[in-house]
């Protein structure tokens, strides 16, 4: 086979690449025809030409797709919308511990008698008995200033007395109580003061009922051992049901706001007194 | 460039990709990491890629990651130094034309290779090519043809052999 100049050669290549005119191609298949060796290189060189291999797929497309934004974005919310409800699911836990009662620096004085206005029976607020939401205010008659005794009591007091309903008190008392025994956590002090402040509420509310009117009395120099002081026990068994039964049945214990010396000093412990007619007990509420 | 241009992109475009990129370097799992990351390259960067030259910016992407990891390959096979074993021309399969071209095509240079490549399966035009490869229109051209030259050697020393 001759050599085939390399004039010829690009002519060819310019050929099968398509660059080329319909004339200008016409002539060179003219020149090959003419020319064994040109055909000869114009067939091997025809055969470097690639076929497309279309069986050749990448079978994982789906993989590069991408989704739309909203679809991108659904996640976000979702964990979102999950961190709100263990927010919420977290505060309502945290509300609905027992705390010990805040600290009242302040001293309740003689000489006040206050009305306590019925207090809507809320079964929430009845299960919550540590959450003090209202004031009882216990002036001092000997301050200039008049400072309110805060936080004294537990629930919302209704200002419409008639929406105490003594029908659903059962109920609630039932599962109160169960409520209150059922938190083992709570220390023997805790229930007992949760205890006291429900009775205190509870004798407010019929009390309200029945007189409109209650009487807590700030009492000075009352020494604890004035009444007896009964152990948390006999506290949370007898002399607590006592007292619920009293409730049930109508009879109204006796409470007072007591305040009491603590270490030889005047006043520092406010304290209520609750007198049923076998016993008499007193609690420090705020000290 | 939206999401819907970028995955009509991936529906038309990942098949010959994928197939430049295993014509080029013949192990299944080294092209498709090269098509899944040109794609990601791409989306990364749709912002900035015109949708009308994505096509060539992909190859692009794709071309460059065969260089590096052809670049490896040729550091690992030095290093192991594999000089007895067989030509791999010797352990082709001669049952038809297509596969001793593909053979030939692993025997010339790699720049010519993939002109050749990107020329006859995709079809590009020599300044696309130029585009992908950073080549003159001119270089495209000569490296095209002299691929096909040495090609046509190849295959014309397989035919007096067989």
């Amino acid at each position: 086979m001759k050599e085939i100049s390399e004039e010829l050669q690009w002519e060819i290549f310019e050929l099968l690449e398509g660059n080329l005119s319909s004339e200008e191609s016409l002539i060179i298949l003219n020149k090959i025809k003419s020319n064994k060796d040109l055909e000869n290189y114009h067939s091997s060189l025809k055969q470097t030409y690639l076929l497309n291999d279309d069986a050749i797929v990448y079978i994982n497309k789906q993989s590069l797709i991408r989704k739309s934004s909203w679809q991108i974005y659904v996640s976000p919310l979702k964990y979102a919308a999950a961190a709100v409800v263990v927010l919420c699911v977290s505060y309502l836990f945290y509300t609905n511990q027992p705390t010990s009662i805040q600290k009242q620096p302040r001293v309740a004085k003689n000489e006040t008698k206050k009305i306590i206005e019925p207090i809507e029976f809320n079964k929430r607020e009845q299960l919550i008995p540590m959450k003090l939401t209202n004031v009882v205010t216990v002036e001092d008659p000997n301050s200039s200033q008049n400072i309110p005794l805060e936080k004294l009591s537990l629930n919302k007091f209704n200002k419409h007395k008639k929406q105490f309903q003594p029908s659903s008190k059962l109920i609630e008392e039932y599962e109160f109580y169960n409520n209150l025994t059922a938190n083992t956590y709570l220390s023997d002090e805790e229930k007992k003061q949760i205890m006291l402040k429900w009775l205190l509420i509870h004798s407010a509310n019929y009390c309200a009922c029945q007189d409109d009117c209650i009487e807590i009395q700030p009492t000075k120099n009352i020494a604890l051992n004035d009444v007896e002081v009964k152990n948390d026990q006999q506290l949370s068994k007898q002399w607590i049901n006592e007292v619920k039964q009293m409730i049930k049945s109508g009879t109204i214990p006796k409470i007072k706001l007591v305040t009491s010396r603590k270490k030889e000093k005047w006043l520092p412990t406010l304290g209520i007194q609750v007198n049923t007619e076998n016993a008499s007990m007193i609690a420090n509420i705020i000290e | 460039m939206t999401i819907e241009e970028y995955n009509q992109i991936v529906y038309s475009q990942s098949d010959a990709l994928y197939r430049f990129a295993l014509k080029n370097i013949k192990v299944v799992e080294d092209a498709q990491e090269i098509v899944q990351t040109s794609f990601e390259k791409l989306w990364i960067n749709k912002n900035n890629v015109d949708p009308t030259k994505c096509k060539a910016y992909l190859f692009r992407i794709a071309y460059n990651c065969m260089i590096d990891i052809i670049r490896k390959q040729k550091r690992e096979v030095d290093m192991e130094l594999i000089s007895n074993r067989e030509p791999q021309s010797e352990q082709a399969d001669f049952r038809g034309l297509k596969p001793i071209l593909e053979n030939a095509l692993s025997q010339i240079s790699e720049m010519q290779r993939n002109v050749i490549l990107l020329r006859d399966y995709e079809g590009y035009s020599y300044l696309e090519i130029g585009e992908i490869m950073n080549l003159t229109e001119n270089q495209v051209k000569i490296n095209i043809f002299r691929g096909r030259q040495a090609l046509q050697k190849i295959l014309g020393k397989l035919e007096n052999y067989l």
